[in-house]
């Protein structure tokens, strides 16, 4: 049994103009421990399909349907609102795009990570601090205490991205979703997210669900990939097979148009 | 911050000193004059009037002598002419000069006795505008689309499509005559100060709820909402913690200048329940051509609405921080 | 965001500003027929002591009893109600509204005031677009320093107190009241201009942002490096961008300057009797008021043509900022 099953996930969303189907009967499966990666052109609906196994999206006017979503062996489909929020940060964290819209600008970075550990495990104000920082610390973020009295503005892009990483791992959820988490930053940057997402899934051992448009990532942190395409998977495969010998025709477009290859 | 103030002050001092000049300026410039809507008064009676108040200096002697601090006329120092019995006056010396219409009472006296209820009022009319208006507009914003959210649009678009005065009626015939609860004029207890409060904040607590509703709808539709629910927090922390400062940067901006109409008391409401407070004066002071009240008025308003603004500001960069960063 | 047929049907598409918008068109129509409609006279006394309240239309639809007043009517008004007395004669419709202590009737008062509510509606949407969006594109496109000078006058008008300000006008100009009245500016026609006046100010800071905003945008730059002037890349560019934001101002101004003639009726200060404006309406309503006879239709009224009618704007202002920018859509 795999850590996260998905059974035929449909997303609708229906708007004045009409309805239109981003995401069309999409199963798959997420091993523990590995990183999958969903692939594809914008459009295509692979964030879609990732906030929707959260449970992030606005209902209405995004309506979900699935045969099963399960988590560990437990179904997350009917869940109640409070208990999924609560499956949310401890089971399944979550890192978004863009680091500077997904921090709130007016409290610091000390208390969003705080408030998590307040919120999920009955932490005091004091020993959350204390954990926030440990955590900016294992993130690579020099000088974490007074990092925590920032504000999130005064932080550079890629010092916010890892302290996001941090907040979603605070409580050793045993997947991660990261929705595009490096298209925000400059290149060098990139990289050493990228290598951060590595060592922590190394550390923590959690799976982890990368939504991307970029093969450059792909070779870079994923084992496995879905290639997705208009709402749709076209291909599974193993990263190195996907590269090597591409089935889909889509697939090999894909492919031969990223610049560089994986070592 | 300090910085921000300093500055803020500076120009404040500018902006007054502006205003009073053309006020002072424009008031005297035109034909007619303060003692015009009396009876007909004897011509020497008026000239001596005219000399006491000093109507017959010229103009920039005039203004010199309004703004202080020196006092220029025969009471000034000795070396200005005067008999040295009172060396400072006006406005920089804390005096703001007799009423031309009231003339056995100063403007100070007069603003010292109405500005407070007019500000009591205008205080509690905030109260009521702000707490009903915020509540309505976040409970409109997170029930989108329901009966709830509609019907609180319909009332707010309502509450802003009418005159406070409609208003204030339609709360005596409803509260006072139909089922008399609460008195109708006069001024003295708490009780006086319910309706006509009500009145005059309703208006405003529509705006705000207006303002607040979409400031809130704004700010639940951005990423970091989304990022915040992820964490799995529970939405009452989401929408206070997370979405509401957001929500009140406009709801702040809107206020300010709002709040310097409603604390200078609507001269309407005041004139409807029979409140003696500084309403009235503002409006008969340019009827009546009192110079030294209307020009106090002014004075009043101006450090009011400047004060308010500054206040707005400091509220901005509390909620916001990123602003401080944005107008460095 | 160039307004033309989308905007034009996303906006029919929502259906409360499209409602809306009719509804203002037939009272728009209404003020206009004023004259000509079978309605009693709006001045015409009746000796009574108490208002009359209302009787619905169920119960009695007409009655007899037409009396013209001719005062305060122009040579128009006056032969169009020559008309309407050839087509209905002695008829006219019974009080569906009530009427005052003084007899007249309270929708035929509802009905003519609507004019000046337009009126002082059109002044300040004049004048708004006259001095409004010419200081507006002054400050956005000028340099910094007169943008700042602009700007600042902006704000210091705004500092004082509208009422103040106004009253203040009123008095200057009651002053050289004889003199205008000789150019034929009559004491009405300074009211407008007076409302007017202070109603620019929204409009100026609305199209100065907005044009801030433009000059910074691609299109602009792009325009600019391919060598347009100053005055095409106004016409071609800034202006039908501006034009969404004007509409918005617009439908914002025109219902505070109703505000505002309500306001100064009641002061006694705007309109005077025998004209009627729905701020006088207003006010004679409230005076009215007392615990032993309550008038309550003397209220009700004013409130319900104001209401409505603002209530629409506002509904118009919404649907075309929404019409006008989807991006917003989903968040209103």
């Amino acid at each position: 049994m795999a850590l996260l099953e998905v059974r035929e996930l449909s997303v609708r969303f229906e708007t004045d103009e009409g309805a239109t189907l981003a995401v069309d009967r999409v199963s798959f499966d997420l091993e523990a421990g590995e990183t999958l990666a969903l692939v594809g052109e914008s459009g295509s609906g692979k964030s879609t399909t990732a906030l929707a196994i959260a449970r992030l999206l606005p209902v209405p006017p995004a309506r979900v349907e699935a045969r099963s979503i399960a988590l560990a062996g437990r179904e997350l489909l009917g869940l109640p609102a409070r208990a999924m929020r609560r499956v949310r940060g401890r089971e399944i964290g979550i890192v978004l795009q863009d680091p500077s819209a997904s921090l709130t600008p007016w409290l610091t970075v000390g208390e969003q990570i705080a408030e998590v550990l307040e919120v999920h495990r009955g932490a005091s104000a004091r020993e959350a601090w204390r954990a926030a920082a440990a955590a900016l610390g294992e993130v690579g973020i020099a000088d974490p205490e007074a990092r925590l009295e920032s504000y999130p503005h005064e932080l550079s892009g890629g010092m916010r991205q890892r302290a996001t990483i941090a907040m979603a791992l605070l409580l050793s959820p045993k997947v991660l979703v990261a929705d595009e988490p490096t298209s925000a930053l400059d290149a060098t940057v990139q990289a050493q997210v990228l290598d951060l997402l590595k060592a922590m899934r190394a550390r923590h051992g959690t799976a982890i669900l990368l939504v991307t448009h970029s093969l450059g990532v792909v070779a870079a942190a994923a084992d496995r990939a879905l290639v997705m395409r208009s709402g749709r998977i076209v291909e599974t495969a193993n990263v190195r097979e996907l590269f090597r010998a591409p089935k889909d025709a889509y697939t090999r477009e894909l492919v031969a148009s990223a610049p560089g290859r994986p070592s | 911050m300090i910085r921000f103030l300093a500055g803020r002050c500076l120009g404040f001092a500018l902006t007054l000193a502006a205003v009073v000049l053309v006020s002072f300026v424009l008031m005297r410039a035109v034909r007619g004059g303060p003692f015009d809507a009396e009876r007909r008064l004897d011509p020497a009676i008026e000239r001596n009037l005219r000399a006491r108040y000093h109507l017959d200096w010229p103009v920039h002697l005039q203004l010199l002598q309004y703004v202080g601090p020196l006092n220029l006329d025969e009471r000034g120092a000795r070396f200005l002419g005067g008999d040295g019995s009172r060396v400072l006056g006006g406005v920089l010396a804390g005096d703001f000069g007799p009423s031309l219409r009231y003339r056995d009472q100063t403007v100070g006296d007069i603003l010292a006795q109405s500005l407070p209820v007019s500000l009591a009022l205008g205080c509690a009319a905030l109260l009521w505008a702000l707490t009903f208006g915020l509540l309505a507009g976040v409970v409109s914003a997170v029930r989108r689309g329901t009966r709830t959210d509609l019907a609180l649009r319909f009332l707010a678009t309502a509450l802003v499509a009418l005159p406070n005065f409609v208003v204030a009626s339609a709360l005596v015939i409803l509260l006072a005559f139909l089922w008399p609860l609460l008195p109708v004029a006069g001024w003295g207890s708490w009780r006086h100060l319910v309706l006509p409060s009500l009145a005059l904040g309703a208006p405003v607590g529509a705006h705000v709820a207006r303002i607040a509703r979409t400031g809130m709808l704004e700010t639940l539709s951005q990423d970091f909402v989304r990022a915040a629910r992820g964490k799995g927090m529970p939405e009452r922390i989401v929408l206070l913690r997370h979405a509401l400062p957001g929500a009140l940067v406009p709801v702040a901006s809107y206020l300010g200048p709002a709040a310097a109409g409603v604390l200078t008391g609507s001269l309407v409401i005041e004139r409807i329940f029979a409140i003696p407070g500084a309403g009235s004066h503002f409006v008969n002071s340019a009827l009546n051509r009192d110079y030294t009240l209307a020009m106090g008025v002014t004075i009043v308003y101006c450090v009011l609405v400047y004060a308010l603004n500054t206040g707005v500001d400091v509220l901005h960069r509390v909620l916001d921080p990123r602003i401080a960063r944005e107008s460095a | 965001m160039i307004p033309g047929g989308e905007t034009w049907r996303r906006f029919r598409r929502d259906r409360a500003a499209w409602i809306a918008f009719l509804f203002l068109a037939v009272v728009l129509a209404g003020s206009l027929a004023a004259p000509l409609l079978p309605l009693p006279s709006p001045s015409a006394i009746a000796l009574q002591d108490e208002p009359i309240p209302p009787v619905p239309p169920w119960k009695e639809l007409v009655r007899p009893g037409f009396r013209a007043d001719p005062w305060g009517l122009s040579a128009l008004d006056l032969r169009l109600v020559s008309v309407r007395q050839s087509i209905f004669g002695e008829l006219q419709t019974a009080p569906w509204l009530g009427t005052d202590a003084k007899g007249r009737d309270l929708l035929a008062r509802v009905v003519w005031g609507s004019r000046t509510s337009i009126l002082a509606a059109l002044a300040a949407a004049l004048a708004s677009l006259a001095i409004g969006v010419a200081w507006g594109l002054g400050a956005g496109f000028a340099g910094r320093k007169v943008d700042e000078a602009l700007m600042r006058t902006v704000d210091a008008l705004q500092s004082l107190p509208f009422l103040f300000l106004v009253i203040f006008l009123i008095g200057i100009v009651n002053e050289y009241r004889s003199e205008l009245e000789a150019r034929g500016i009559g004491r009405e026609t300074v009211f407008y201009l007076v409302l007017g006046a202070v109603a620019w100010l929204p409009m100026a800071r609305m199209v100065r942002a907005q044009v801030l905003g433009l000059r910074r945008s691609a299109f602009v730059e792009a325009a600019r490096v391919a060598g347009a002037s100053t005055p095409r890349i106004l016409a071609a560019h800034v202006l039908p961008n501006v034009l969404p934001v004007v509409l918005v101002a617009l439908s914002l101004t025109i219902p505070t300057v109703m505000l505002y003639e309500a306001f100064l009726s009641f002061l006694g200060l705007g309109i005077e009797p025998p004209q009627v404006s729905w701020g006088i309406l207003a006010a004679d309503g409230t005076e009215a008021i007392n615990p032993v006879r309550i008038a309550w239709w003397l209220v009700l009224a004013p409130a319900l043509a104001m209401g409505s009618v603002l209530f629409a704007l506002n509904v118009v202002g919404d649907g075309l900022r929404d019409a006008i920018d989807p991006r917003l859509r989903g968040r209103t």
